[in-house]
């Protein structure tokens, strides 16, 4: 069976590409608007790895792995944050939040699988 | 189609160009006097996304653009910064601005001047309305490139591990991708049972990752696991390097490093040891730690690193001089016969290529490049530059040169000091060399080379040169000339090297003590060697550095006087001429001066000088030697010119003791010992500066 990732992204460009590139790797890919959407996907699911931006309306990023933390089926999951060059700070925050790595903006698909598969 | 990005181009520009017409909508709708802070989320949310999505789909000009209107939202988001009618205009336009950046990007077309115009306006109001935008993007650091043996790594994970959902298990498998891992568990940390948080992470490990891949590939795989203090990642030495035992124990029999750890702070120093029994007092192990460094410095300073090329040469040599010496042993057993003869002229022939050989090839090993001098100065001179506010440029030449490894060590402090002087005091301050129409950047020139038996090395400015009356002036104050005197030139610009010297009446932080020139002249004679200065004012100073090219062999002239037999380096000669004809008149009674074209030079009598012989066969000796040294010269009376031939130097002073006017003693071929006269010493001898 193949592996699952959720990608949350408010920009529908940047899901795209992502799950473009995913499922280019053989990963099923599910997509969420926003954290709340997120979490309305995530629930009931068996997950391998969540990629999430931060800014996003109704829920942010770092608001959603703390949410999903906080529930047993994706206590010790793998979520990487996607973030800014200019915004170190974020790492931290992601880090504080449960987050296991990030991913830095603007990336290219090989960078992304990079990371990928350095975490799972 | 090339680029997969590309098939998400028509997707971004839809996208992008949505957010913007919803970032006009937005701010159109909004009621300055209430604003609800989630359209100002909306707002900056909409320029992050054009930002960031811009940067990832290859549109640098969309991204840096917006990210400056994004810098702009943050602070009224954070509510730091009123959203005014005014800011509300200006984020319109920048809308609009996005709006054309899109537009043309699409086309692939740059921006037209008169939006590029309206940008570079609105920009500014964006900054003049508030604080500065930040730099658009923080190049990350980059990890120095060191590719090398491999790492030694001490890793500890981080207590949230397991709750941040990092996999150890990849992260070692990453690692071992890299070259060869060897790992050490390390489980102290691990607490007692009913102390444990079963969701944290309390594992460590040592790891030896044997790899030619740079560091930064090894940080990247700690990237998410780094924390600072939690890892330490060191270099492996350097193959051929010796590696320490605890290195070899690890990697041959498995012993982990920390176990090296705990069994190393264990051992104690004898010192320790010492004072724990009360044997001797701390302050006493102090001193003889110092003492022990200090014979460490001393005998890495008397080694000497040689090329095995060279040694496999003198092997050859040494192979070809039994070869010889057999050649001769022949030939002396063939006797007088014409074969025999033949033989052992053509033995000898080789024997004396061989042995010049050898001896230069000896001397060889003994040179090291001036580059190992002159390395330190570029920075030198560049702070002392910054120092002084005194723009300064350092060219250097003739770094290859080769030179005897004892001078090297003897040249770093004169050389440091005329450098200093140089930019201190020869570099005028810079209004003075604006006014005087030179370059604003001054330039010292450090230079060496070979020439004829000697190495030359200048230290050059094109500063204001000497000042002969100052010179002049305070050698009169501190009685160096008698009044009167009309010291030449070179006399006198040599005076600066006198000890307690300095024209300069403010004592600077870095030279104009008097002490620096003093120290550069003792330190070039007693190499052998001899300074030379050349100044013009206004253009700038030269002092030159005359050494030999080693110290252990001279160039000598030999004479004999009466029955003794002296050497003359022949650096110090400069000519020798008949007494007969030459004009040789006698002044104070009984001391002769020579008139040599214009110029009036002592002779001097070295039976009486040396106190040997008896001093009335002077008027005799039908030759005469003219030696220099320092500017001063005199004509030495022998009998006999013995010849020109390289001399070995043994030293006087560790066989019996330093004597004045001698520098040395050599063995002549027929076994006779000879006395190497010191030019200088006899000068000074005879002016009675010193006793005998």
């Amino acid at each position: 069976m193949a592996r699952c990732i959720l990608t949350v992204d408010d920009s529908s460009t940047m899901r795209q590409m992502i799950t473009f590139t995913l499922k280019g790797a053989n990963f099923d890919v599910v997509e969420a608007e926003d954290g709340v959407h997120a979490l309305e996907v995530a629930k009931g699911r068996k997950l391998d790895l969540i990629i999430t931006d931060v800014n996003m309306p109704r829920m942010d990023g770092l608001t959603l792995v703390a949410r999903l933390r906080a529930l047993p089926e994706f206590k010790f999951t793998p979520i990487l944050v996607l973030t800014t060059e200019s915004d170190q700070s974020m790492k931290m925050r992601g880090k504080e939040a449960g987050a296991t790595g990030w991913i830095v903006k603007p990336f290219s698909p090989e960078k992304l699988m990079d990371v990928v598969n350095k975490v799972i | 189609m090339s680029n997969p990005m590309d098939q998400f181009r028509d997707a971004f520009f839809e996208e992008a160009t949505e957010l913007a017409d919803g970032m006009e909508a937005t701010l159109l709708s909004m009621d300055l006097t209430a604003v609800e802070p989630e359209d100002l989320h909306t707002l900056f949310r909409a320029a992050h996304s054009i930002k960031g999505n811009a940067a990832t789909f290859g549109f640098p000009a969309v991204a840096s653009f917006t990210h400056q209107l994004e810098s702009t939202l943050e602070p009224v988001r954070q509510g730091t910064r009123p959203l005014t009618d005014d800011l509300r205009e200006i984020l319109l336009q920048g809308v609009d601005l996005i709006r054309s950046h899109l537009f043309h990007a699409r086309r692939d077309e740059v921006l037209p001047e008169k939006d590029q115009q309206a940008q570079a306006a609105l920009v500014i109001k964006l900054k003049e309305d508030g604080s500065a935008p930040a730099a658009a993007v923080v190049a990350a650091p980059v990890a120095p490139m060191v590719s090398g043996t491999g790492f030694s790594i001490r890793f500890e994970a981080p207590r949230d591990t397991f709750r941040r959902g990092i996999n150890l298990e990849r992260l070692f498998r990453d690692l071992a991708k890299l070259g060869t891992l060897h790992t050490w568990p390390d489980l102290s940390g691990v607490p007692a049972l009913e102390l444990m948080e079963p969701e944290d992470c309390y594992l460590a490990w040592d790891l030896r990752l044997e790899t030619t891949r740079p560091r930064a590939d090894v940080d990247d795989v700690f990237e998410f696991v780094a924390e600072g203090e939690n890892l330490h990642i060191e270099n492996l030495p350097q193959e051929g390097a010796v590696p320490q035992l605890g290195e070899i124990l690890q990697a041959e029999a498995g012993v982990s490093p920390k176990d090296i750890r705990e069994a190393l702070s264990q051992q104690k120093q004898l010192g320790e040891l010492l004072v724990d029994m009360g044997k001797v007092k701390p302050e006493a192990v102090t001193k003889a730690l110092d003492q022990q460094q200090k014979k460490k410095n001393q005998a890495e300073a008397s080694t000497v690193r040689v090329a095995t090329e060279k040694i496999d040469r003198l092997v050859n040599l040494v192979g070809e001089l039994v070869i010889t010496q057999a050649m001769l042993t022949q030939a002396s057993q063939a006797g007088h016969t014409m074969q025999g003869e033949e033989q052992m002229s053509a033995a000898l022939l080789q024997l004396d290529r061989h042995t010049r050989e050898l001896q230069e090839r000896v001397m060889g090993i003994r040179m090291v490049p001036v580059e190992m001098v002159f390395s330190r100065f570029p920075r030198m001179v560049h702070e002392l530059g910054k120092q002084l506010g005194k723009d300064v440029e350092l060219v250097m030449e003739g770094q290859a040169t080769e030179l005897d490894k004892t001078f090297i060590e003897m040249l770093v402090d004169p050389l440091t000091h005329l450098v200093r002087n140089a930019v201190d005091h020869g570099m005028e301050e810079r209004a003075e060399r604006a006014l005087t129409g030179k370059p604003a950047m001054g330039t010292i020139a450090l230079k060496a080379a070979s020439r004829g038996g000697h190495i030359h090395i200048e230290v050059k400015d094109d500063g204001k040169g000497l000042n002969r009356d100052r010179i002049l002036e305070k050698a009169l104050a501190k009685g160096m000339i008698q009044p009167g005197a009309r010291p030449s030139d070179e006399e006198l610009n040599l005076l600066i090297f006198e000890p307690g010297f300095s024209t300069l009446e403010q004592v600077s932080d870095l030279s104009g003590r008097g002490v620096g020139m003093d120290v550069v002249r003792q330190n070039v004679r007693s190499l052998g060697g001899r300074i030379e200065v050349e100044s013009q004012p206004g253009q700038g100073t030269t002092i030159r550095l005359v050494l030999p090219l080693t110290l252990a062999i001279l160039d000598g002239l030999t004479v004999r006087v009466g029955e003794e037999t002296f050497v003359f380096a022949l650096a110090s000669v400069l000519e020798s001429f008949s007494r007969l004809g030459a004009d040789v008149q006698t002044v104070k009674g009984d001391r002769e001066v020579i008139n040599l074209r214009g110029e009036f030079i002592p002779v001097v009598r070295l039976q009486k000088l040396l106190g040997f012989g008896t001093s009335g066969e002077a008027a005799a000796r039908p030759l005469l030697v003219l030696v220099e040294s320092e500017g001063r010269r005199a004509a030495m009376a022998v009998d006999e010119l013995l010849g020109q031939q390289q001399v070995v130097i043994k030293s006087l002073e560790t066989h019996y003791k330093r004597v004045e006017g001698i520098s040395g003693a050599t063995i002549l071929g027929d076994g006779r010992v000879a006395l190497i006269l010191d030019v200088q010493g006899l000068l000074r001898l005879e002016a009675g500066l010193v006793e005998a």
